[in-house]
């Protein structure tokens, strides 16, 4: 089901600019389901300051490559909760593969991949969070086992 | 901070905004399906479209417009039809239809169409309807709270 020649992997220090044109197109996907969300004008030089801090370690990331071309991201973080049994949650903040790239199972494989690496980690749980209105991921998660676990409820003040 | 907004035609001055606005509609609908995928060089064949659309006797373009900022926040496009075979014979068709997401949840889309009805009825349409791919759920929760129901199905079968 996987296209062929895609390789998942952690991003290259040279790949800065291309993660941050992927990191915008899912903020600016998002936006458009909530303004809470809006992205910040001139978005281009903060996407490439967090594209290198993502390459740098921030958080968990891997990339989607098709020959030379970046397709898709996924980014994650980890957070802990010391009440709970399953104490170290990693959330995935991020996910996003270009349209042309779509329906080939690239970010089924990025989140495989993701949860993978961050079980070895010892994460005991993998969560994601998007828009409520984001009815492509919510369909996305419901299919791939993920159930609707914490509800944000939000006022602008 | 309250965002007073007012309604009214493109004017050739408003272009640049405009059509970019037209280039964030079409990427979104990308984004729904697949199907949408845009061209390359889609800002100026974006402004090539509004151009037409401003000069064309058969169109209207309605921006909604920050006053404070002079920004754009919204855009409607609608095209005049004649139906011919059905009445009433003249149809306003909403070709586009885009607010920027800092500016939802404020009535916007809202004035747009009230505004398109106004200008669409004095045009001599006797109907408004709407185009828009079939994958854009917003669009559809719009509508339908707007009162607008099917009249109409586009199929596909690609022949590449």
């Amino acid at each position: 089901m996987y296209e062929p020649g895609i390789v998942i992997r952690r991003p290259l220090p040279e790949e800065a600019e291309e993660l941050a044109g992927l990191i915008i197109r899912f903020y600016r996907f998002n936006e458009e389901f909530d303004p809470a969300w809006s992205v910040i004008r001139d978005a281009e030089d903060k996407a490439r300051e967090v594209a290198k801090s993502y390459i740098e370690g921030n958080g968990f990331t891997l990339v989607a490559t098709s020959g030379e071309r970046l397709v898709g991201y996924l980014h994650a973080i980890t957070r802990e909760y010391p009440m709970l049994e399953k104490s170290v949650q990693a959330v995935i903040t991020e996910l996003y593969v270009l349209p042309t790239h779509r329906g080939k199972g690239i970010a089924t494989k990025l989140v495989e991949e993701a949860i993978k690496e961050l079980a070895k980690q010892g994460v005991g749980v993998v969560t994601s969070e998007f828009p409520t209105a984001n009815f492509v991921a919510e369909k996305f998660y419901k299919s791939r086992g993920f159930r609707p676990y914490t509800s944000i409820y939000l006022k602008e003040v | 901070m309250v965002v007073r907004i007012s309604v009214r035609e493109a004017t050739p001055n408003d272009l640049e905004q405009v059509s970019a606005l037209i280039a964030r509609l079409k990427m979104l609908n990308e984004e729904l399906d697949p199907h949408y995928k845009v061209v390359e060089g889609l800002q100026e064949i974006a402004k090539e479209y509004v151009e037409e659309k401003i000069k064309s006797e058969k169109s209207r373009v309605i921006v909604a417009v920050n006053e404070q900022t002079g920004e754009i926040a919204g855009v409607l496009v609608y095209d005049i039809v004649d139906r011919r075979f059905y009445m009433p014979r003249i149809k306003a068709v909403i070709t586009e239809f885009y607010v920027l997401p800092r500016y939802r949840r404020k009535r916007i889309g809202t004035l747009l169409l009230e505004k398109a009805e106004e200008l669409a009825r004095a045009d001599g349409a006797g109907m408004l309807t709407v185009i828009y791919p079939s994958g854009n759920t917003l669009a559809d929760a719009f509508y339908k709270a707007k009162g607008f129901i099917d009249l109409a199905y586009e199929k596909y079968r690609s022949l590449l």
